[in-house]
């Protein structure tokens, strides 16, 4: 075992008895290691210095390493001083970068205090100096809607890219790659190529049909490129398919998954696009396409009568994007 | 109640081995537990034909869809599973016993104590390896990944291994579009009795189906140990998918529904499934609709072909 390692193994104590123990049972790494911190927050590690903080808000990746902490996205307000608490018994080094996948309050609703507990790397010369908060990096129409949507200014991004923007931290290559006009017009994917993990944001959601926010730039087709995308990038064990392997991708809500569990909710969302988009050929209206319960089989799984986002939303939105975007077909 | 009708519909060959099993508990007796490991052949006793060449398509009869895995099967297109990102998808953990396959199993011990801690059942061609955790420990928790093999722990009863899987991925249950989802578990009992093994999954979801449903399907050792413990490998390949599309039906547009009146006269309403389907007194309800065929259409002297043959063809070196 390599110094580095051993390192993150003693700053994580519960996680190195779980590694030593685990050891023999490599066959079942996808089953990673995981540990209930209370409260409903959940920790996995799912690479040696790659960590999933769930229970805060949205899904939060932690990835450490000698350069400091890069996080993406910050949950919720309300869990904001926990996760600046969890992030310091991962790592004694500072936080460097936060980057954003979207601009929904369930994602940078931690962008301000876990900024501010950490130091920018501007400063790396000069420790002495007034503390820099942490840099915040995500795509244009965040930063946008971040000022729209009145955050303090503290909590906006400080680095803000038209369509992708590139870090090497933590001996590892980080893309992140805008999706324009997928969940939302702001939305970025994270791909950490030597973990071999993609933050998808609210691209995917395990726990119900990916929310299209069409009033905030949202549309059926870019939903459905974004997840080609992350198909693109992610690998599947090949051609040794006798055990479980491959790229890790982490949805903005919900369980971890792997490619074919993309694949297979790309599937879904393009066939229920191909249903609505029948519909709307044969002339029928929102309401009738609505009555022709188009996501019969995939409603109970993904589907909600009530809440913030039902499975009658889901469908105008994708109807009301396809007659958008459809000025094409009439 | 719903565990004995359960039982009645699984085939009678069954349950002339649960009878046996009786006697063999006290043979086991003591603190000496069973065995899982060795290499166990697949003889192929029942639905040899759907288990190897595949069933009719749109074929449901027999599985306890609800209206949701109903659609959801026919609107599935088998082409979809040719697609470049499908084809090593490989199938979920029940395909050890809708599959032809046998299993090579060995053990995982405990250095100091002797005991099992686990098993491992050999990957083979569209299976992956799968693990059966002896020693205790829990389920992962609701967030944790959900794999080819899922989490797998069992226990030993006697001579029978009672084990409960989760975290399973959304696969077939039919090769043929039937499809249970990634909330599925599996309670498997792998009934041992001397060199013959029975496997009986009650694979249970509260997303497509409406019941659980039963599938067994017998092994026997192989003291020639040929069974295979991996796969092949797999390298995906066009294999004519449009790769910008995903390959499906829309509703009420499935060309397959008239197969099983075609080749057997069953009528079409039989072939889209449901719980009812599964039980012997469905049978009355077919009696009025039910034409039988004026001459064999499929299948024909089959039986006769297999007895001059000496039985199904097991499966020895797979
Ligand atoms: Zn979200």
């Amino acid at each position: 075992m390599h110094t580095r390692a051993l390192r993150y193994l003693l700053a994580v104590p519960a996680f190195g008895v779980a590694l030593l123990l685990g050891g023999q049972s490599t066959a079942f790494a996808q089953h990673l290691d995981s540990q209930a911190l209370g409260d409903g927050i959940e920790l996995f590690r799912i690479r040696p210095n790659f960590y999933v903080l769930m229970g805060a808000g949205a899904n939060v990746a932690i990835q450490v390493g000698s350069d400091g902490a890069v996080v993406v996205d910050t949950g919720d307000a309300a869990h904001a001083d926990r996760l600046v608490a969890e992030l310091k018994k991962l790592t004694p080094r500072p936080i460097r970068y936060l980057i954003n996948t979207t601009a929904d309050a369930d994602h940078v609703g931690g962008n301000e205090k876990v900024a501010k507990a950490g130091r920018n790397l501007r400063q790396l010369g000069n420790p002495g100096a007034n503390v820099v908060p942490a840099a915040i990096a995500a795509a244009e129409g965040a930063l946008l809607r971040m000022s729209v949507d009145k955050y303090p200014e503290s909590a906006w991004p400080s680095e803000s890219f038209p369509e992708s923007m590139n870090l090497y931290l933590n001996d590892e290559g980080i893309e992140v790659l805008h999706q324009p006009n997928a969940h939302t017009d702001a939305d970025s994917l994270v791909f950490f190529r030597r973990s071999d993990v993609v933050m998808a944001g609210d691209i995917i959601d395990t726990r119900r049909f990916p929310m299209i926010d069409v009033a905030n730039g949202g549309s059926i087709s870019g939903e459905i490129a974004a997840l080609n995308r992350i198909i693109g990038l992610a690998i599947s064990s090949i051609p040794i398919v006798s055990r479980e392997a491959g790229t890790v991708i982490v949805p903005g809500h919900g369980r971890l998954l792997d490619k074919i569990d993309v694949v297979e909710y790309r599937d879904m969302i393009v066939i229920l696009r191909d249903r609505i988009e029948h519909l709307i050929k044969q002339g029928k209206s929102l309401a009738e396409v609505k009555a022709a319960n188009p996501a019969l089989d995939y409603r109970t799984r993904y589907g909600n009568d009530k809440g913030s986002w039902t499975t009658d939303m889901f469908v105008e939105a994708v109807f009301n994007s396809l007659t958008a975007d459809g000025s094409k077909q009439h | 109640m719903a565990f004995i009708r359960i039982l009645t519909a699984v085939a009678a060959s069954f349950i002339g081995i649960l009878m046996i099993v009786c006697p063999a508990l006290a043979q086991f007796g003591g603190a000496a537990e069973p065995d899982l490991s060795g290499s166990w052949r697949s003889p192929l006793q029942e639905d040899a034909g759907p288990r190897t060449r595949g069933p009719l398509p749109a074929d449901y009869s027999g599985l306890p869809l609800n209206d949701a895995g109903k659609a959801l099967a026919l609107s599935t297109s088998i082409a979809r599973y040719s697609a470049i990102d499908r084809q090593c998808a490989m199938y979920p953990p029940q395909y050890l016993v809708l599959g032809p396959f046998g299993m090579k199993v060995w053990a995982d011990l405990d250095p100091s104590t002797g005991s099992t801690i686990a098993y491992h059942i050999g990957a083979w061609e569209d299976r992956t390896e799968a693990v059966i955790w002896m020693d205790g420990r829990p389920h992962p928790s609701a967030n944790a990944p959900h794999t080819r093999a899922g989490f797998e722990t069992g226990q030993w009863r006697g001579n029978t291994l009672t084990t409960h899987t989760s975290h399973i991925k959304m696969g077939m249950i039919r090769r043929n579009g039937a499809q249970v989802s990634d909330e599925t578990t599996l309670t498997s009992h792998y009934i041992r009795n001397g060199n013959l093994l029975t496997v009986l999954v009650f694979v249970e979801d509260p997303v497509y189906l409406s019941e659980p449903l039963p599938v067994s399907k017998d092994f026997q050792l192989n003291d020639a140990r040929t069974v295979s413990g991996t796969g092949p490998p797999c390298s995906p390949s066009y294999e004519g998918t449009d790769p910008n599309s995903v390959a499906h039906y829309l509703p009420g547009t499935n060309p397959l529904t008239d197969e099983l009146y075609k080749t057997h006269g069953v009528p079409k309403e039989a072939a889209r499934g449901g719980a009812e389907t599964m039980y012997p007194e469905y049978r009355k309800k077919l009696k009025d609709a039910y034409v039988r065929p004026e001459k064999c259409l499929s299948d024909c002297g089959l039986a006769e072909r297999l007895r001059e043959l000496g039985g199904p063809r097991a499966f020895e070196d797979h």
